[in-house]
């Protein structure tokens, strides 16, 4: 086996070490709360700190990775010598990677890594300092982000399912986690009573895979392996199905999303805000990985996963955005529009898988010629990049605007002990920052300019119409309901805006934020509203992320 | 990395090898711009009352350019020509293509850089003595770091749009600043004033400044893309029989008229003394004024290209004309910052015509040199206005024992505006001016030594009346300032005499740096035009210059100094002229009553139709129409229209409603529910499967 270029995964091991050491020095601590180690390095400090290194070293991998992706290298594996990208990692006989860290893997590394560290300022105000098993607590998080660092990356089935199981296992722990909550445990329990049918079923589906394609698990020798006739068979759609299932579930996408309400209404906030961004946006890599890489040599003109990508994609927008209309409670409206928002996210893969020719690419990876161990620049792959930046730039805006609004909805939740939105009423005069904050958000959400919403649903949307000119008039409706839904769902995410500032507040006390939580919403609402400003470097670098996207 | 790589790819460009300064000058618009936002938000609590973050921004931007100048002067003279460093990004795109952005750094801008922030620096130490006590002094000096920033940003850009809007910016703190004491009526007309008349020539600017990029497809000056290389493709006649080219600098020059307060636009200068006398001091005499000066050189192959010589000859008249013209005003004022102000409109006049008559390095020299000791004069004014509470030089009279600091300072900025050569920086600037004007234009060269000798007569009638003879007050209790505002004054003054030892016709290390800045091409057209102009020391030049200040000297002493000869005498017969020179020839009042009566006349029409046709018969006819019409669609748009939204928002409410009882909060429904849609979604996709049988895969492969 080739291990590869390892220092481009090297934030995700750093994560774990740096996780072991906030688990050993937090259990230490624990034993004398509010003295000694627990004073002088309190582990709600040590985390953030820890991450904040993490979130730099991910960045440094994205432009290293920007840089590998030119190469391939010669290796020779068993008796054979194979060409592989320098972005491989873990090659095994027949150039199969079992992780592909390329820029994409690496960007959506970063954002999990940047929403991780979010989500742990938001923790530092949620909690208070007495909160106990708080060694646990961040080491589950900081595990759960490297495991949705390596699903980023995955490239291999059994890589993408351990990841996936690992980033699960660690969720139910967080979401169960305030023991003295009824709605938390019964949220954990939900959420892996739920996951684990839908990860068997997601295994099930992987196992008929490996079958039907004579025994491979990596995700390039399944593409192969399904373009030989003796592969078609309602089999192989029987497994690419259930296995979408598997990554439908972490996605919270229609008919997989029921978990998600409750859950997002149960568990403790942070945890909410981190099941609804970094949890998706590693599914969401996957997802994207599985269907470029595996399966995109179905060809999508036939009724195929492509058509039930479509419905499932039209399904999340119209059911999200409708049934958050009614709700009260201001969290599990936030789930059922991030179970729409997922929705818009959809129609960038949907067009996205329309942006691999898929022969011209195969090409340069099926080379096999003998040469000495060298590196070589690779033939650059370009394509038409609309899409996927969409994608990308909207993965990027969604982790700002999301945990944005989650932030004050923790800050909010714990100061005032209630997420009911009519709660929310008169915020204005209470607390003007977080009010104006939350509209900023809530906007954005809704994609109205000049937020980073918009900047990523123009992309996407733009994306989708571009395509749709090539005999492809469903991407142009997914575009037009996509549109569809943003006004609708302007009319419950401005319902809140319009309780903030134009209900009364009825006398009650202003509310005071601490340092965490007014640095984290200003973190955030700089991104939000810096998107686009800087529109224009940041789709020239996510073009640039995408046109090295390997499969 | 990326970065990185980026990084590399500019210094390859550029093949000189710039130092790290070079490559970061843009921290120093920059710093000060911080400054502005710290001081104006901080500034009570700040340090100093913000005075102090206002101050180290300034003179961390003067040791940049201090280490700038020591680079491309001192170390960059052996290698004779360091040309341009530029770097340009992508602002924003326009069409098939981008504007760019961002900043070139050639002898011309080090020069710019350097006068500025030393003036400027200099200027605010002096204000925390003359400011101090005022209500609103954090923001005067956040105001002042906005200046800067906008004029330093002005002399560094390499683009036209960045130039217009650091222009248009130095500009809008100028008004803020003559308008800072907002509550005296006059400094609020003021203001206005400066602001509205330099907008008039503002709109040249911008009007040039669009020809040239219609024309050349870019504002960037530099590069092969860039304005200066491709400006060929404006020579071709247009209005008035005149080339394009010629049309594009009588525009920018129109911009440089105003801003630089030449005649007919001179009016707002002198009034512009309602503000500060610090500020007059950098804004109205040093830097913001000579930015119009700045603008022609900067654009000096613009005038170059002009075949004609139309645009030269326009400067060069309006010029000498302008540094004639305000001379003799000036010798009539009794207000101390005005006497100065027309002095600068003066000398900014020589500079002016300087330009005009291929003088490009004297020109810059005469501004750098300017700038010191006007700014010298300018403070001292303000210390003597701090020592006596009045401005009227018929009040004042014999400071020269109560403020000994200030009348030696004075004195020698004096006689370097004078122009006394060979010890004073003006000298030696001035002269420089009037040897190539001998060499190019007589007519402006006569203008140039008879202003010479009026500028002596008045700058000594002020010496004179400020600091000489009794005072004439005895309310006036004299009293020297405090030293923060004396150590300005001193290195002014020093400056005044020395800043001329780089310029000197046998050494010239001025010359020999400037004048590259023109590039291959235009520096040939230059150096043609200058033919035959030996270069080194003109007796002849220099005689006469020493003889109109002399007589100068000598008229003023005797006039002013010891009453010889008593102007009373000529009272009756050239009474006239006086009054006609000391009400500034009526150029107010003419505007007044033509400009300004026009405007309002047409105003009043324009109102008095709006009023009576458009209001009343057009808009509350129509209105009366539509408000009929309107009850009707009213009608239509409640029941109909409102009832279709209605229907649509029910719906939507209803659907949420209904969807959300899938949400039953059972986990083995939430299950069921799944397992449901799965075997809906695997059935349609066998069914799917098995009516496209005919479907090989291969032949998607070869799709």
């Amino acid at each position: 086996m080739f291990i590869g270029n390892i220092k481009l995964i090297a934030p995700a091991l750093y994560l774990c070490a740096a996780a072991l050491v906030v688990l050993i020095l937090g259990v230490i601590a624990a034993r004398k709360p509010g003295k000694g180690l627990d004073y002088q390095l309190p582990t709600q400090y040590l985390a953030p700190a820890l991450m904040f290194p993490g979130v730099v070293y991910a960045l440094w991998a994205v432009l290293e990775s920007l840089i590998e992706v030119c190469y391939t290298v010669d290796v020779l594996i068993g008796y054979e010598l194979v060409r592989v990208p320098a972005v491989a990692l873990f090659v095994t006989r027949g150039g199969h990677a079992q992780l592909t860290a390329d820029p994409f893997g690496a960007l959506f590394t970063l954002v999990a890594f940047a929403g991780t560290f979010i989500v742990m300022l938001v923790s530092l105000d949620y909690f208070d300092a007495a909160q106990p098993h708080k060694a646990e607590y961040y080491s589950l998080v900081m595990f759960a982000t490297a495991a949705a660092s390596l699903a980023a990356c995955a490239s291999d089935l059994i890589a993408i399912y351990l990841s996936i199981e690992l980033l699960s296992l660690a969720s139910y722990v967080l979401a169960c986690f305030v023991k003295t909550d009824r709605r938390s445990g019964e949220a954990g329990l939900k959420y892996f009573l739920y996951g684990a049918a839908c990860s068997a079923v997601g295994l099930y589906g992987m196992s008929i895979l490996f079958g039907v394609t004579g025994g491979h698990t990596s995700l390039s020798a399944i593409a192969r392996g399904l373009t030989t006739p003796a592969a078609y068979s309602g089999a192989a759609w029987v497994g690419i199905v259930f296995t979408l299932v598997g990554f439908g579930f972490k996605l919270a996408l229609v008919p997989f999303q029921f978990w998600a309400p409750d859950v997002y209404q149960g568990a403790p906030t942070p945890i909410t805000a981190f099941l609804s961004v970094v949890s998706k946006a590693a599914g969401l890599a996957v997802l994207v990985r599985f269907l470029t890489a595996a399966v995109f040599l179905f060809p999508p003109q036939n009724f195929s996963w492509y058509w039930i990508l479509v419905v499932l994609t039209a399904g999340s927008m119209f059911f999200g955005n409708l049934v958050a209309i009614p709700q009260r409670n201001i969290k599990r409206m936030l789930a059922y529009s991030s179970i729409a928002q997922i929705g818009y996210l959809m129609i960038g893969v949907v067009s996205a898988v329309h942006a691999f020719p898929s022969l011209e690419r195969l090409v340069p990876r099926l080379w096999n010629l003998p040469n000495v161990i060298v590196r070589t620049r690779a033939a650059s792959w370009y394509y038409e990049p609309w899409d996927m930046v969409g994608l990308v730039v909207y993965i990027v805006a969604y982790m700002f605007m999301n945990l944005g609004a989650f932030a004050v909805v923790a800050g909010i939740g714990t100061r005032t002990r209630s997420d009911a939105i009519d709660d929310y009423a008169g915020l204005m005069q209470r607390s003007p920052f977080l009010a104006a904050a939350l509209t900023v958000f809530l906007i954005s959400l809704a994609g109205v300019p000049p937020t980073a919403g918009f900047v990523g649903k123009f992309l996407i949307f733009g994306g989708a119409i571009q395509h749709a000119g090539q005999n492809h008039p469903e991407l142009a409706v997914l575009a037009v309901l996509g549109i569809i839904n943003s006004i609708i769902s302007a009319y419950y995410y401005l319902n809140v805006v319009r309780l903030m500032f134009f209900a009364p507040a009825e006398d009650r006390p202003s509310l005071r934020a601490s340092l965490a939580l007014n640095a984290v919403v200003a973190i955030c609402l700089v991104g939000t509203l810096g998107l686009i400003a800087a529109a224009g470097p940041v789709v020239d670098f996510a073009s640039l992320v995408v046109s090295g996207f390997l499969d | 990395m990326v970065a990185r790589e980026l990084f590399v790819r500019c210094r390859i460009r550029n093949q000189i090898s710039y130092s790290v300064m070079t490559e970061y000058a843009w921290l120093i618009p920059l710093l000060p711009a911080l400054a502005f936002g710290l001081t104006l938000l901080f500034g009570r609590r700040g340090p100093g009352k913000g005075a102090y973050i206002a101050i180290g921004a300034i003179c961390a931007s003067l040791v940049m350019a201090c280490a700038l100048a020591v680079e491309w002067f001192i170390a960059g003279g052996s290698q004779a020509n360091r040309g341009l460093y530029t770097v340009s990004v992508p602002w924003m795109p326009v069409g098939t293509g981008a504007i760019h952005t961002g900043f070139s750094i050639d002898a011309l801008s080090v020069v710019m850089l350097l006068v500025v922030t030393v003036v400027a620096s200099l200027v605010q130490i002096y204000s925390i003595g003359y400011m101090h006590g005022d209500p609103r002094y954090p923001r005067y000096f956040a105001y002042h770091s906005l200046f800067a920033s906008a004029m330093l940003a002005l002399v560094i850009a390499n683009n036209m749009l960045l130039m217009f809007i650091s222009w248009e910016l130095v500009g809008l703190t100028s008004y803020l600043l003559i308008g800072f004491w907002f509550e005296r009526p006059s400094a609020m007309r003021a203001a206005k004033k400066a602001f509205l008349v330099t907008r008039v020539g503002d709109v040249g600017f911008l009007a040039g400044m669009i020809l040239l990029y219609i024309k050349t497809g870019s504002f960037d000056l530099f590069g092969k893309e860039g304005v200066f290389e491709n400006l060929t493709r404006l020579d071709v006649i247009g209005p008035f029989g005149l080339p394009l080219v010629a049309i594009a600098g009588l525009l920018l020059f129109c911009g440089a008229v105003g801003k630089s307060a030449q005649f007919p636009l001179h009016v707002w200068l002198p009034d512009a003394m309602e503000g500060p006398t610090p500020v007059s001091a950098l804004i109205h005499a040093a830097t913001m004024v000579a930015a119009g000066v700045y603008l022609v050189a900067r654009m000096y192959p613009v005038y170059l290209a002009d075949a004609s010589g139309t645009a030269l000859q326009a400067v060069a008249y309006v010029g000498a004309f302008t540094a004639l013209f305000a001379a003799t005003i000036g010798l009539a004022q009794n207000d101390i910052k005005r006497i100065l102000a027309y002095s600068t409109i003066s000398q900014l006049g020589y500079m002016m015509a300087s330009l005009g008559v291929f003088g490009y390095v004297a020109a810059v020299f005469h501004l750098m040199t300017h700038a010191f000791f006007k700014a010298n004069l300018f403070l001292g004014a303000g210390s003597v206005i701090h020592g006596t509470g009045t401005q009227d030089i018929r009040e004042m009279g014999g400071l020269r024992r109560h403020m000994p600091w200030t009348y030696w300072t004075f004195l020698i900025s004096t006689l370097s505006l004078c122009g006394v050569p060979f010890v004073t920086a003006g000298g030696w600037s001035k002269e420089e001016i009037l040897a190539v004007a001998w060499h190019t234009n007589r007519v402006v060269f006569a203008a140039g030594v008879f202003g010479a000798l009026l500028t002596t007569c008045y700058m000594f009638r002020l010496v004179y009346r400020v600091f000489h003879g009794q005072p004439r007050n005895t309310q006036i209790h004299a009293h020297e300032s405090p030293r923060v505002m004396l150590v300005p004054l001193v290195v002014l003054g020093f400056l005044a005499i020395s800043a001329g030892y780089v310029g000197t016709p046998w050494a010239n290390v001025f010359e020999h740096n400037l004048l590259p800045v023109l590039g291959e091409t235009y520096l040939w057209v230059l150096e043609h035009r200058l033919e035959g102009m030996g270069h080194g020391f003109n007796a002849v030049v220099f005689a006469m210059a020493l003889g109109a200040v002399a007589v100068g000297i000598a008229l003023a002493s005797l006039i002013w100094l010891k009453p010889v000869l008593n102007i009373q005498k000529l009272q009756p017969y050239f009474g006239w002229l006086a009054r006609l020179v000391a009400n500034k020839y009526y150029i107010d009042e003419i505007y007044q009553a033509t400009v300004i009566r026009a405007l309002m006349a047409a105003c009043w029409i324009a109102f008095k139709f709006d009023y009576w046709v458009i209001d009343y018969a057009i808009v509350n006819g129509v209105g009366y129409l539509t408000r009929l019409a309107s009850q009707l669609y009213g009608w239509f748009d409640r029941t109909v229209v409102d009832g279709l939204v209605n229907l649509i928002g029910w719906t939507t409410k209803a659907l949420g409603n209904a969807l959300r009882y899938l949400q039953t909060g059972v986990a083995q429904h939430y299950v069921f529910l799944t397992v449901v849609a799965l075997v809906i979604i695997s059935l349609a996709v066998l069914v799917g499967h098995y009516r496209e049988e005919a479907w090989i895969p291969i032949a998607g492969f070869y799709r």
